[in-house]
C-alpha cells in the first residue's frame, strides 16, 4: 500500500508537539506514534475527524497517495508488507 | 448460571486443569507400560507369558505381542501427551483473555496432525508389527477405523483456520487507529 501519513508536517506546520495533539484529539502517545510511522493498517473516520479537528486541517493533508512509495516508513501498511 | 468462557476462574481454567491432568495420566500410563513390558520380557525370557489383572486383564504372550502392545502403547502416550500440552498453550491464551494469536491457529494444525497420526498408528502399526513378529501362532488383524476421530480431525482443521483469520483480524484491528 502506498498511502503516506504526514502527520509530522502538519504538526510541524501548526507548531505542535505529538503529545498536545494527542491530549486534544485523545488518542494515547503510542497510538500516535503507530499512525505517524506508518505502522498502523487502517485508521477510523473518528479518528481523521479528530486529527482533522484539531489541526484544522483536511484529510488529504495528513494522507498522501505515492505511488512510488510501497515499503517506505510512513506509508500506511508498509510495516506489515 | 454459566460460567465465562475467558479470563481467571473460567471454564478454561478449570479445562486447563484437567488437560494438566491428562498429560500426568499419560506421563503415568507411559511408566507403566514400559514396567509391564519389562516384566514381560522377563517372564517371556523364562518361558513363561504375562498375565496381569490390573484395569482389566492384560495378556501378553509372544515377542510380536510385546512389541506392538509396547510401541502402540508409548506412541498413544506420547501422543496424549503432546496433544494435552498443546492443549495446555491454547487454554493458557484463553484464561489470558487473547485467543486469537497465530500460535493456537498453529497448535490447532499440531493437534489435528497428532490425532490423525495417533489414529493411524492405532490402526496399522499393531497390526504391521504383529504380522512382522508373527511366530506361527494364531493371527489376528483388524483395521477398524473410527469415522469420530476422522471427524475430529477436520473440525480442528477447519478450527485452526478460523483462528489463523482470528488472529489475523486481531492484529488488523489493533493496528486501527
Amino acid at each position: 500500500m502506498s498511502i503516506r501519513v504526514t502527520l509530522d508536517r502538519v504538526l510541524l506546520d501548526r507548531r505542535m508537539s505529538l503529545t498536545e495533539l494527542g491530549e486534544r484529539v485523545g488518542i494515547t502517545l503510542a497510538n500516535l506514534s503507530i499512525l505517524k510511522t506508518g505502522k498502523a493498517k487502517a485508521i477510523r473516520f473518528s479518528t481523521l475527524e479528530a486529527l482533522c479537528r484539531e489541526l484544522q486541517c483536511q484529510p488529504g493533508d495528513i494522507l498522501i497517495w505515492d505511488e512510488e512509495d510501497n515499503a517506505d516508513t510512513g506509508s500506511i501498511g508498509a510495516a506489515a508488507e | 448460571m454459566l460460567m465465562r468462557a475467558l479470563g481467571q476462574g473460567s471454564l478454561s481454567s478449570v479445562l486447563k486443569i484437567l488437560v494438566d491432568a491428562a498429560w500426568v495420566a499419560a506421563c503415568a500410563a507411559l511408566g507403566f507400560i514400559w514396567l509391564i513390558a519389562a516384566i514381560s520380557l522377563v517372564a517371556q525370557l523364562a518361558g513363561g507369558e504375562l498375565k496381569a489383572g490390573v484395569l482389566g486383564e492384560i495378556s501378553i504372550h509372544g515377542a510380536g505381542n510385546l512389541v506392538s502392545w509396547t510401541v502402540v502403547g508409548s506412541i498413544v502416550c506420547l501422543g496424549v501427551m503432546a496433544i494435552s500440552s498443546l492443549l495446555r498453550g491454547v487454554f493458557e491464551t484463553l484464561v489470558a483473555g487473547d485467543p486469537f494469536v497465530p500460535e493456537n491457529a498453529v497448535r490447532l494444525r499440531k493437534i489435528s496432525m497428532a490425532l490423525a497420526g495417533l489414529e493411524l498408528a492405532r490402526l496399522f502399526v499393531g497390526p504391521v508389527i504383529n504380522l512382522l513378529m508373527h511366530d506361527g501362532g494364531e493371527l489376528t488383524l483388524r483395521f477398524a477405523t473410527n469415522f469420530v476421530v476422522w471427524g475430529a480431525v477436520l473440525v480442528l482443521i477447519v478450527l485452526s483456520q478460523v483462528f489463523d483469520e482470528g488472529a489475523r483480524l486481531r492484529e488488523d484491528q489493533k493496528m486501527t487507529i
